[in-house]
């Protein structure tokens, strides 16, 4: 028993030497932010932000709800999806919706919270952003690391804006060799973009607001609008224009004229959130659209001036400036009314061309339910149920334990189906196209996988494999999710537009990746079983465990093979070529061939248990080479997965050298039992020697 | 297996071990791994039509591979090779264990139909990778690519090669080529001239091609793949060839014109005048010897990509009182069918210029005979051995908005089209010819059947003794 507690002890602490190297390397991309009080800050009513929340914009192809917008946008300038403050000495969270309201009706507001984050204390000395104790713009001492959460009072410098035109001429050269920026680059090139983007959200409504300014006039009998003649209203813009230039600082204003214009660009969103009248046209109506309709005197501005009772659909600048003045007049409750008929006349538009909010609303609640989120939960729980089980595993206790392990198991896994589906539905389209999709797959699947092995060998080691991936599929869905910043659910190229081909190769090929993947887990967990010697050496649980890397492995070559030669057939239906060595495709065929050298291996007897499960670990990284590291290289016909590296190449490093340096040690285990097992092999038959010849054979040993 | 050890084997035996045995299986699908890891590396620094030149060309037998400009201390056998050996292990593979299954004097004593059960599966799949492999051999030696640009509302037949370029070398007459002799692309392809060299590449080497009746012979010391042609007044960096006429080659970037057309078909945003330096313009320095020895260095290139560059067509020499030019350009192919676009039907998701779907309403005239079809992504057309694919399409200067709203005018109006030129768009297709087009997908069907009945088989005899095993402990 001592020394089954002993080893447990160094299993114990060979899991806690793997969790340390996670959480080092965790650390390392960590940020710790400081949560700043702002006194001000007056939280948005929220009913109103539920409302607009719901409505619906069109953007990257499709049709999606407010609150789905404001959040990818959140994420790709803040890389979480609330921001914290503290108000009065409380902590608040800040939602996506929230933070785009402030961006879009009060900006001064916005700008002063901690939007931004700089992950690399050099691309903050490139930008020349404060660092350290400071006066921020309110006069407010602040202390800001290297690496911190930054508001964009705290950023602006005019400094910022000749980095941010040189970094955009660099973004567009290395994308024309259809290269994505790396490294510092990159870091430096996306804080760029977020401040960009970020401004493009707060003068969003700055033409609106400053004709709301101006076109009232107070009067006896309340206020009134102004009259404008065409040629009024073009010099209003003008002096807007020349706003804009005021706002960017006189000394900028003697440099470049390209840098200036770059930078003005990057001040218009088009925000679509008006559907067109017009049954043929597919395109809602932009925002800046309206505001050019104005620009150019073809506006009804004129005869719908005052109050904006009628919303113009034609002109949604005439809209926005309803919005905007009933915010500014009427604060949240009169903003909510202003949308709440919006949404009216969003509504009978839609109506009167046969359509409907339903897949926006669907949207909204499909991120409202939280399904990954959920799924992670129970992972969670069942991960904590494990560990209960891991001193006495054979116990009745830890019987009902596992029992109640699977219950969360499957509840988690229920949850990613129907999340899946839900998916499906809001895409209309089989929900595996994108790396996101496959994250959820992969980890649908493997949960699967180990489930039905735990159902054959009840040993309860499936069972702890699945819940660990199962959390840590989750997880990284949701690093993915936030970090990469992109809308999940947009549509697919022309190319990848084949549910049929969707369904084949794709599936077989993510299918492939779950059983690699799953094989390299069970793999591991027998290796450090082995190594650490809490199995007491049980020949019967080591052939069961190689049986099932072995099973898991036939089962990866099968559906690599399938989905590497159906990805060959689809590439000749549409790129005129069964194959082309891309980096996708060699990524997939070096699955395929692993797995078929470890199987003929094994059959030709080279490798026995040890070299079966470190090959499976090395296997790992060969599959996450395949489904991650390829995108990282930024070359091929694949270019709809290309990555721009950051912290999913840093962390892709720490998987290689994690499984490497498992198989490395395992290896060291292996020869040296090994060689051990043949010294007393040896010895054995020595002494056997021994007792069968007598002396002579002693003289012989001596020799 | 230890009496076997022990019995003296012929010549033969041993061949037929070494070619049925594991360790061929193993060591060639290894170095196979190694070879595809580092091309796949390699490709993001010098493209991929290097490396498929550099590491899976039949003339390939031993590859360096480089990274990020650096040779490795790695030396790998060619991947052609390597194939024919492991397609020719499973081929060998599959005979001899089909020759133990049938063999009457086996000293198994298990049954031949359990015997048969385990190996038909096994078989099956084997053979068809056997297939599959060499349905990839055919598809490098027989198949042939080109590109036809059809405009709408015009026909065309004439197919001009992005990948292929070739050297042409005629005498002029009149100002006109005549006797035209192209050296192929395949004599030339391997010798571009980037990166690093090893003692055994190709890269390094020079050919030399002699032509009926011509008095002279050239040599060929290989090309720039993406060259500029800059005038000799600008200034030299490393890497650039030597002066000829005023002018001199810089190597560019690496992406073939198919390449960098895919991205820009993706991210249409990107600047078509970044996008330029990108395109597939090679360039050669070619050493000219007369009858006598006596030589002359020229500089041929496809074209200019840069600003200020300058252009170079036909190079001419007089030599022994006549006229000859000298060229590098893109491989054309007259194909035996014509094709007249009718429209092209872009569709895009709402809000966006990003495709969805392109089709395009042809009319397929081959012999006289005309047909009236569709080509669109993923839905290629199969005829008389040519499969022609839509590969992406052009909009030029043309207003899509504006041309929608033609077209939907005229459509609704039940109007024929009649383009005006203005609106017209130009569809783009890859046209190829590959006698194994279809294998790949005949072995996956047959692989796929023969691989689910084995693991199938084998899966429910374990599913089975597992449950049996369960039953017995409860007993």
């Amino acid at each position: 028993m001592k020394s089954r507690v002993a080893r447990l002890s160094v299993f114990c602490v060979l899991i806690l030497g793997v969790l340390s190297v996670a959480f080092y390397a965790l650390k390392e991309t960590y940020l710790p932010r400081s949560v700043p009080e702002i006194e001000s800050y007056k939280p948005w009513d929220p009913e109103l932000v539920e409302f607009v929340g719901s409505l619906p914009v069109q953007e990257g192809g499709r049709v999606k709800p407010f609150s789905t917008w404001a959040l990818y946008r959140l994420y790709s300038i803040h890389s979480k999806k609330r921001i914290k403050l503290k108000v009065g000495g409380e902590k608040i969270k800040i939602s996506a919706t929230e933070w785009m309201l402030d961006s879009m009706f009060r900006p001064d507001v916005a700008n002063g919270l901690p939007s931004f984050r700089v992950e690399d204390s050099l691309v903050a000395e490139a930008l020349k952003i404060q660092t350290g104790t400071f006066l921020n713009k309110q006069g407010v001492e602040v202390t800001k690391k290297r690496r911190d959460f930054y508001s964009y009072d705290e950023i602006e410098n005019p400094d910022f804006i000749k980095e941010y035109a040189a970094q955009q001429e660099r973004n567009v050269e290395l994308l024309g060799e259809g290269k994505v920026p790396k490294g510092f680059d990159a870091q430096k090139s996306n804080l760029i973009t977020s401040i960009g983007n970020y401004r493009q959200q707060t003068y969003l409504l700055e033409m609106a607001r400053f004709f709301v300014n101006d076109m009232y006039q107070s009067t006896a009998e309340g206020e009134k609008a102004k009259s404008f003649t065409k040629n009024e209203l073009s010099m209003s813009l003008d002096s807007f224009t020349k706003q804009i230039f005021i706002n960017m600082k006189g000394a900028i204003l003697k440099e470049d004229e390209n840098v200036l214009s770059l930078w003005r660009d990057s001040e218009f969103l088009d925000l679509r959130m008006m559907p067109p009248t017009d049954k043929q046209s597919s395109t809602w109506l932009s925002y800046n659209q309206g505001m050019k309709d104005l620009m150019l005197g073809e506006t009804k501005y004129e005869s719908e001036r005052y109050g904006f009772r009628v919303m113009d659909v034609n002109n949604t600048f005439s809209s926005w400036l309803y919005l905007v003045y009933e915010y500014k007049h009427r604060g949240d409750a009169g903003l909510l009314k202003a949308f709440k008929e919006y949404k009216i006349e969003v509504e009978s538009i839609l109506k009167a061309r046969g359509e409907t909010m339903d897949k926006a609303i669907s949207e909204k609640k499909y991120f409202d339910r939280k399904y990954f989120a959920n799924a992670m939960g129970w992972f969670f729980l069942a991960v904590l149920s494990m560990i209960l089980i891991l001193p006495a595993p054979s116990s009745k206790f830890a019987k009902w334990v596992s029992y109640l392990a699977s219950g969360f198991t499957l509840t988690g896994v229920v949850y990613i189906l129907s999340g899946l589906v839900h998916r499906w539905l809001i895409m209309e389209r089989y929900p595996l196209g994108k790396l996101y999709d496959t994250i959820l797959v992969i980890t649908t699947v493997s949960v699967l996988i180990l489930l039905f092995m735990e159902l054959l060998s009840k040993r309860k080691v499936c069972l702890g494999v699945a819940v660990t991936m199962g959390l840590m599929g989750m997880y990284l869905a949701g690093r993915f999710e936030v970090g990469n910043g992109e809308d999940t659910l947009k549509p697919l190229q022309a190319v990848l537009n084949s549910d049929y081909w969707l369904i084949t190769h794709v599936t077989c090929i993510t299918i492939g990746y779950a059983g690699g993947l799953v094989s390299a887990f069970i793999s591991i967990f027998y290796l450090l079983i082995r190594m650490t010697g809490i199995d007491n050496g049980d020949k019967e649980f080591r052939r069961a465990m190689t049986r099932m890397a072995y099973g898991a492995a036939c089962f990866t070559m099968i559906f690599s093979l399938v989905g590497t030669i159906l990805g060959g057939v689809w590439a000749n239906d549409s790129w005129g070529r069964f194959w082309g060595w891309d980096p996708k495709e060699n990524g997939a065929l070096m699955i395929v061939l692993w797995f078929l050298a470890v199987l003929h291996a094994r059959l030709a007897g080279y490798i026995k248990e040890w070299g079966i499960h470190i090959c499976m670990v090395l296997g790992a990284n060969i599959i996450a080479f395949s489904w991650w590291g390829v995108n990282f290289l930024s070359t091929g016909l694949h270019n709809y997965g290309f990555a721009s590296g950051g912290s999913g190449e840093y962390w892709l490093n720490v998987f290689y050298i994690l499984m490497l340096s498992i198989a490395i040690v395992a290896f060291g285990f292996g020869w040296y039992e090994t060689e051990m097992k043949k010294i007393r092999k040896r010895q054995r038959a020595e002494s056997k020697e021994v007792s069968d010849t007598g002396e002579d054979s002693e003289t012989i040993t001596d020799l | 297996m230890s009496n076997l050890k022990r019995k003296k084997r012929n010549l033969l035996q041993w061949i037929i071990r070494i070619l049925t045995g594991y360790e061929i299986t193993v060591i060639s699908i290894l170095l196979l791994i190694a070879i595809v890891f580092f091309s796949t590396l390699e490709q993001a620094d010098v493209g991929l039509y290097t490396v498929k030149q550099r590491y899976y060309a039949i003339d390939v037998f031993l590859v360096q591979p480089e990274l990020r400009g650096q040779l490795l201390p790695i030396l790998l056998p060619g991947a052609y090779w390597v194939c024919a050996i492991f397609t020719l292990n499973l081929l060998c593979g599959g005979v001899t264990k089909m020759a133990y299954l049938f063999a009457k004097n086996t000293r198994s004593t298990v049954p031949f139909e359990k015997r048969f059960g385990k190996f038909i599966g096994v078989f099956t799949s084997h053979i068809s990778m056997a297939v599959l492999m060499i349905a990839g051999a055919v598809d490098y030696h027989k198949s042939s690519m080109t590109m036809l640009d059809v405009v709408e509302s015009e026909t065309n037949h004439i197919g001009v090669s992005e990948e292929d370029i070739v050297i042409e070398v005629s005498e002029i007459v009149d100002g006109v080529e005549t006797d035209i002799h192209v050296v192929e692309n395949k004599h030339i392809s391997g010798m571009i001239l980037n990166g690093k060299t090893s003692w055994f590449d190709k890269r390094g080497g020079s050919k030399t091609f002699e032509f009926d009746h011509f008095p002279f012979k050239i040599k060929f010391k290989g090309w720039y793949r993406n060259a500029n042609v800059i005038p000799a007044k600008v200034a030299k960096i490393e890497g650039d060839g030597e002066t000829i006429d005023g002018l001199y080659v810089r190597e560019d970037d690496i992406l073939t014109l198919q390449e960098s057309s895919r991205i820009g078909n993706y991210n249409q945003s990107v600047d078509s005048s970044k996008r330029k330096k990108s395109q597939n313009m090679g360039a050669a320095y070619l050493e000219v010897i007369n009858e006598a020895g006596k030589s002359q260095t020229i500089l041929v290139a496809t074209s200019f990509t840069e600003p200020g560059s300058s252009f170079i067509d036909a190079v001419t020499l007089n030599i022994a009182d006549k006229t000859y030019g000298f060229k590098l350009t893109q491989r054309v192919t007259l194909l035996p069918f014509k094709i007249s676009l009718k429209e092209l039907d872009v569709n895009t998701y709402q809000g966006t210029t990003m495709a969805r779907d392109y089709i395009s309403n042809i009319v397929y005239e081959y012999e006289g005979e005309e047909v009236a079809t569709t080509i669109s992504m993923n839905k290629p057309l199969r005829k008389e051995g040519y499969t022609v694919y839509q590969a992406r399409w052009q909009a030029g200067q043309v207003d899509m908005s504006e041309r929608k709203e033609y077209v939907d005018k005229r459509t609704a109006a039940g109007l024929p089209l009649d383009l005006p030129e203005e609106m017209r768009l130009v569809s783009i297709y890859q046209v190829v010819s590959n006698p194994a087009d279809r294998w790949p997908e005949f072995c996956i069907y047959i692989s796929g059947i023969g691989l689910l009945f084995h693991f199938g088989l084998k899966l429910s005899m374990f599913v089975w003794s597992s449950f049996n095993k369960e039953k017995k402990n409860e007993i």
